[in-house]
């Protein structure tokens, strides 16, 4: 459970986004929040914000893997090293640092620049790069970051570890050993958010891996969320693997109409058909976070509903 | 009775040992023969404020590995909110070379609880929680066994010497892994669930075990608390150098004539302690390198034996005090193997969690296993570099990447010309003498 005395951003709410530029007319930093400085730039905060949502109003990217804004920071993937003063000299997480009035934080020092790209070779090291065929190719984290944060050539000649894959972890969703880059994003997404004590972590060190617990299916209701929370290409829908590209898809904003809640889900189309890739869209920023909703919506009948549906109805499905 | 392969007897530096080895020290009769829980007696009638300022100013520094003053440690204990709290003692020694707490608690039982139970009043707990590892079998029976004849006499229990302060101890044996000694982990691990390391801030003092504040020391550490009370803190300043107080006791294990735990006072030199508290090298062998802290700490070559066990002079030399186990390899060790095998050890128990930690130290073993096996090259050597350091400064979660970066970088550091003739010619000198010596 959440410190009830830390500002609760994970479980409430939308990530702060009182951003504003200094001198701006009408504003102290006493009554606005905390004023930090992000590579010279200025940023005024409400009081506990995390640095890496604080970089985000910047638009500066601080990449991250296991952070995620409604679940409880963890610091396990390492990713979002910075350098901040006045503070210890070695590069913090800034997904685990609240903001404090006077933080000078730097993302772009060489110790932060070779942090950040050292940790990027480490999750490639084991990385199957089977990014062809891979359903999350193209809309990637690991990707992204790579290119951006990464070195540019690749050192690693060592043979990779292997596991056996894919596992059906139900009959919607599969899991690939290999691609996970152990961000514990899905076990925490169960132990915070469902509840539910389905999924876990088995073995240690690098021959860590998620798996469902005493090897029984998911049966949850909110098991689905866990392939759109998934970075990585590690979870992935078995309904619709290997069905599609991301960029030949349109999305479009949408209301779920499998229950009464009418949570908000993106509808996809590809092609002028209709395709169901996303589940609930609490995960997403700026959307009602009830961890209830769509409790009925399974991806089969959203599949077979979607053949059937004329290419002329493709936005109501 | 424990065989006593190390110090016991009266020394003046023996604060500790002094009684280990007397008839019956592990019951509670006989540790109340030699003067056993008066210091309890004594530490309950005191003010809890009057304790933490008293161990404050013995200069007490914790002796799990991390050297951090003990009262202040202490004094970071929020004020009681009505809410429990608890103390935590670390007992999983699983530092490779380390077995003083299991000397300790193989001798004296009795004084490792009374320490708890000072400790406890200290910071006002009611709770302690001793957290042993799992293949201490013998220790923990005779802990269960000291901690059953302290309800008996009612030391434990809801009046302890008539104080109207209830004080409990309760036993969790760990299950094998060395990252329960982190002490974060090891919450985790005591409140049931996988682990894995907590990221800090909250410190324990303010979250601990289940959230709440919480107290954790070294087994040691402990066991020194009841002397610093009886004696003052005064007289334990006496011993040891300005910023380290004290006696510590060093494990000595390795390639030595005479291994064993040996209670020193801080600031003797390594020579002391290796060559003649030890034995020195058996015949015909000469040191080549030791460890001074357990095998977390950078090695230091044979020539740096003159250096003083403080944490100062260690952290001078490039390495540290850590837990106090030296460990000793002579010139029959080859510091590429010793490496390997080192290395294996962190990446095995790396707990997961954070990513530097769980690939790289793996990385590392394989790079090392390429080059033992005669098919390294100088670009391996260049990564091996380059993984240690990625494991460095803050990169890991917690300490355990630290370390495996440290046993790289120091042995290349100090061994360069043993790490080339493997990657590059491919050769290993210390086996062809080895092979000599046996023809």
């Amino acid at each position: 459970m959440p410190d009830q005395t830390a500002p609760d951003l994970g479980r409430r709410g939308n990530p702060p986004q009182t951003a504003k530029q200094p001198g701006a007319p009408g504003e102290s930093p006493d009554s606005t929040g905390i004023t930090l400085s992000i590579d010279g730039r200025t940023v005024t905060v409400p009081k506990g914000t995390l640095l890496v949502e604080a970089a985000k109003l910047l638009s500066i990217e601080v990449p991250v893997f296991c952070y995620h804004h409604k679940l409880n920071p963890v610091g396990a993937c390492r990713l979002c090293l910075v350098e901040i003063s006045p503070g210890p000299p070695k590069p913090q997480t800034a997904c685990t640092t609240p903001v404090a009035e006077g933080m000078v934080v730097r993302t772009n020092t060489a110790g932060a620049v070779a942090a950040r790209a050292d940790i990027l070779e480490y999750e490639l090291l084991n990385h199957p790069l089977d990014c062809p065929v891979c359903d999350k190719g193209g809309e990637c984290p690991l990707q992204d970051y790579t290119f951006r944060h990464g070195y540019p050539t690749s050192r690693i000649d060592a043979p990779r570890l292997h596991f056996e894959k894919p596992i059906p972890l139900s009959d919607k969703i599969a899991l690939d050993r290999e691609r996970c880059v152990l961000c514990y994003r899905c076990t925490r997404y169960y132990d915070e958010i469902a509840w539910e004590q389905e999924l876990t972590t088995d073995q240690r060190g690098v021959q860590s891996y998620i798996t469902n617990q005493f090897d029984r299916p998911l049966q949850s209701i909110f098991s689905g969320n866990i392939i759109d929370l998934c970075p990585v290409g590690a979870l992935t829908s078995r309904v619709w693997r290997f069905e599609s590209r991301p960029w030949d898809m349109d999305h479009t904003a949408s209301v779920c109409s499998k229950c009464a809640v009418g949570s908000t889900t993106p509808r996809s189309t590809r092609r002028s058909a209709c395709a169901h890739r996303g589940w609930v869209a609490s995960t997403r920023p700026g959307t009602m976070p009830w961890k209830g909703c769509c409790t009925t919506c399974a991806a089969r009948s959203w599949a077979s509903r979607c053949a059937r549906t004329s290419p002329t109805k493709r936005r109501s499905c | 009775m424990a065989e006593l392969r190390g110090s016991h007897g009266k020394a003046r530096h023996h604060l500790l040992t002094q009684h280990f080895g007397a008839a019956g020290l592990a019951t509670l009769k006989g540790y109340q023969k030699l003067g056993g829980y008066d210091t309890l007696e004594k530490a309950l009638a005191m003010e809890p404020k009057a304790l933490v300022d008293e161990v404050k100013a013995s200069g007490l520094r914790g002796r799990g590995g991390a050297g951090f003053a003990t009262g202040v440690k202490w004094g970071f204990m929020p004020p009681p909110d009505g809410g429990p709290r608890y103390v935590v003692v670390n007992a999983d020694e699983s530092e490779p070379g380390t077995s003083k707490d299991r000397y300790i608690i193989e001798n004296s039982p009795h004084m490792v609880l009374e320490g708890i139970l000072i400790a406890a009043f200290a910071v006002q707990s009611h709770q302690a929680w001793i957290y042993i590892r799992g293949e201490y079998d013998r220790p923990y029976r005779m802990l269960m066994d000291a901690i059953g004849e302290l309800r008996e006499a009612k030391i434990l229990g809801p009046k302890p010497f008539g104080k109207d302060y209830p004080l409990d101890i309760q036993m969790y044996r760990g299950h094998g892994a060395y990252i329960c000694g982190e002490e974060t982990a090891l919450l985790e691990s005591l409140e049931g669930k996988r682990a894995q390391p907590r990221s800090r801030p909250p410190y324990p003092a303010v979250k601990g075990a289940w959230a709440r504040p919480t107290l954790l020391n070294n087994i040691e550490t402990l066991a020194t608390v009841p002397w610093i009370i009886k004696h003052g803190a005064a007289e334990y300043t006496k011993f040891g150098t300005e910023k380290n107080r004290g006696t510590r006791l060093l494990s000595v294990s390795g390639n030595v004539r005479k291994p064993g735990v040996y209670e020193i006072e801080i600031g003797v030199p390594f020579t002391h302690v290796i060559m003649e508290l030890a034995g020195g090298p058996f015949e015909g062998r000469q040191i080549k390198a030791f460890w001074p802290g357990g095998s977390s700490a950078k090695v230091l070559p044979a020539s740096r034996m003159d250096v003083t066990t403080d944490a100062e002079a260690l952290a001078a030399a490039d390495s540290m005090a850590g837990s106090g186990g030296c460990m000793v390899a002579d010139n029959s060790a080859c510091m590429v193997e010793t490496t390997y095998r080192l290395l294996k050890f962190y990446a095995y128990e790396s707990c997961g969690k954070c990513t530097p930690c769980r690939v790289g130290g793996n990385w590392a073993v394989r790079t090392v296993a390429k080059i033992l096996a005669g098919e390294g090259s100088r670009l391996d050597l260049q990564i091996l570099d380059k993984i240690q350091a990625g494991l460095q400064d803050g990169r890991c979660l917690c300490g355990l990447g630290d370390s495996a970066g440290w046993v790289v970088q120091s042995a290349m550091n100090h061994f360069p010309e043993e790490f080339e003739e493997h990657a590059v010619r491919h050769t290993c000198s210390v086996k062809r003498e080895r092979a000599a010596a046996s023809a």
